[in-house]
């Protein structure tokens, strides 16, 4: 039995009544307009329902606190650059607000939408040292390619009324498709689908194509290799009609439209299952040690055989199954399979 | 990866020797400065934002979505009270945008022009007290200690980390009608209400 007195204070208050059932998701739609004419009537009944909205506040913080996490990381490599001894350390940084549950449960990837976390940052710092002073020194970066927008959220699309939009950044480099879009996939979808991670996803109509030239972190272009190998992961989720063939490749665009020349260093296609459900995607890209290509995709007669060592790669995503079949792309990451090229 | 506010900054980049620990000094009082502003401020940003969103996950969210802008863009330099003005506005627009994204779903959502009246009440009742809101939760804390296992059980399937379905799971487990489960949760909050305005009252 409880210590606490039984009896049933303002149980006689209309508005008490109807806005415990309102925070309770049990309000009827009679009860609903009664409850919002109070409300827009009557400013003592807003002052205790704010009352009312506080102290559920409280609860929620009696039951489960919400508690903040600071996270923070260093990786120190060690190696030598022209000769030289040079030292990079990456310092990695996140802050976690939350219940612990959801601190505790958002170490995967996928629950980062559900977690909170607040921010992470990377703080490089690269000190060479020779003959007695330090020389900024960055390795290992020079030659990973560092995918822009993989996870689509750099676009907000909250105040946007439809929920999607045709200008996907980064993604749309050298070519544009009218195909695909940017899109808060739970709203447009009306809730059928949710993001792998965060809001918004690529949506790939049939015939659709993704592009985006290969940078590191820095800015620096990534460029073709002999014996580069490289490994495209993420998630997608398909829809419509089958089969649902995704046309993935590592390009040189040497020409853009419209006399469009373009050689492909190397590709993988995936017929991808029709059922619904994110699938994890892992594609290995190996450039092989020659690098002499003809032009795989081309809107003029000319076809010169060339040598794409050294030439700046492009990522391409295609849709190439049925016209009707729908992609959605979440979370991609591109990253050397292996030893970094040379 | 949310609402396009980005899960990370902008990389920082030091380039010499030394600035990594000025850095993270820093970093330290910010993080240090948030994490005590926050602490005063979150009670009214959940309950401001629950005058636009019903309580559950989809509130959750919005609160830390709130806190992921206060944390990159919130005036730590400005007090306390500058930082709770620029949490409400935040946790406005986000409320007024996740109800635009769930309209037309089955939640109960109060009209827009009567959520904002709502929320501006919530606001105009709180202001940041250094120690009110400890007070507060610790009285609350003793008060459910209080309740009986099976009332506290209650109130923890409602406001703990079960599923949405807790109550009407339970309901269905102990053959209950899920209306008397509510009428039930409502009385306790009555008396965990009354007993915390006790517990809070300085003695006659």
């Amino acid at each position: 039995m409880s210590d606490l007195p039984v009896q049933h204070p303002g149980a006689d208050d209309e508005v008490a009544e109807l806005f415990a059932r309102f925070i309770d998701q049990q309000l009827d739609e009679a009860g609903h307009q009664r409850l919002e004419e109070l409300l827009r009537q009557d400013p003592a009944a807003r002052e205790r329902c704010a009352q009312r909205l506080l102290f559920e506040s409280d609860l929620k913080d009696a039951i489960q606190p919400s508690e903040l996490e600071w996270l923070e990381t260093r990786r120190v490599v060690m190696a030598r650059r022209d000769g030289r001894p040079a030292m990079e350390i990456q310092r990695s940084q996140e802050l976690r607000v939350g219940p612990r549950g959801r601190i505790e449960g958002s170490t995967t990837t996928k629950k980062k939408r559900r977690l909170f976390v607040v921010t992470g940052g990377i703080a490089a710092v690269a000190l060479g040292i020779a003959a007695g002073f330090f020389v900024p020194r960055m390795i290992h970066t020079r030659g990973v390619p560092l995918l822009r927008n993989a996870g689509f959220e750099t676009t907000d699309l909250s105040l946007n009324p439809t929920g999607n939009t045709s200008a996907l950044i980064d993604w749309q480099d050298y070519f544009t498709s009218g195909d695909v879009d940017l899109c808060e996939i739970a709203r447009v979808s009306q809730g059928k689908i949710y993001a792998k991670s965060g809001r918004n996803v690529a949506r790939m109509k049939g015939g659709a194509y993704l592009t985006q030239r290969l940078r590191d972190k820095n800015g620096n272009p990534i460029t073709a290799r002999p014996g580069a190998r490289y490994l495209l992961t993420g998630w997608v989720y398909t829809e419509g009609p089958p089969p649902h063939i995704l046309r993935t490749a590592l390009r040189v665009v040497a020409s853009s439209r419209p006399a469009m020349i373009q050689y492909e260093a190397v590709h993988q296609q995936l017929t991808l299952s029709p059922d619904p459900g994110w699938q994890p995607l892992h594609i290995e890209f190996d450039l092989g040690e020659n690098l002499e290509r003809t032009p795989s995709d081309t809107m003029v007669d000319l076809r010169p055989v060339l040598n794409l060592k050294d030439r700046e790669l492009t990522l391409s995503i295609d849709s190439r199954g049925n016209p009707a079949s729908v992609f959605y792309l979440d979370d991609l990451a591109l990253e050397v399979n292996g030893e970094v090229p040379r | 990866m949310a609402h396009s506010l980005s899960l990370t900054n902008s990389p920082d980049r030091l380039l010499a020797a030394g600035g990594e620990n000025a850095l993270a000094g820093q970093d330290a009082d910010r993080v240090r400065r948030f994490s005590e502003y926050w602490q005063l401020s979150q009670r009214s940003v959940r309950a401001y934002l629950a005058s636009f969103v019903p309580d559950g996950s989809l509130l959750d969210d919005c609160v830390q979505e709130v806190a992921l802008v206060a944390w990159k863009k919130g005036p730590l330099e400005e007090g306390d009270q500058a930082f709770l003005h620029h949490a409400l506005a935040c946790a406005r627009h986000i409320g007024m945008a996740a109800r635009r994204k769930f309209h037309g779903s089955r939640l109960q959502l109060l009209a827009p022009d009567v959520a904002e009246s709502l929320a501006d009440a919530v606001a105009a009742q709180e202001r940041p007290a250094s120690s009110e809101p400890t007070d507060r939760v610790e009285a609350l804390r003793h008060c459910i200690g209080k309740l009986s296992p099976d009332q506290q059980e209650l109130i923890r399937m409602r406001y703990g980390d079960e599923s949405a379905n807790a109550l009407s799971e339970e309901a269905k487990r102990a053959g209950k009608n899920l209306l008397t489960l509510y009428k039930r949760l409502e009385r306790l909050r009555s008396l965990l209400r009354e007993c915390v305005t006790r517990q809070l009252s300085p003695p006659a």
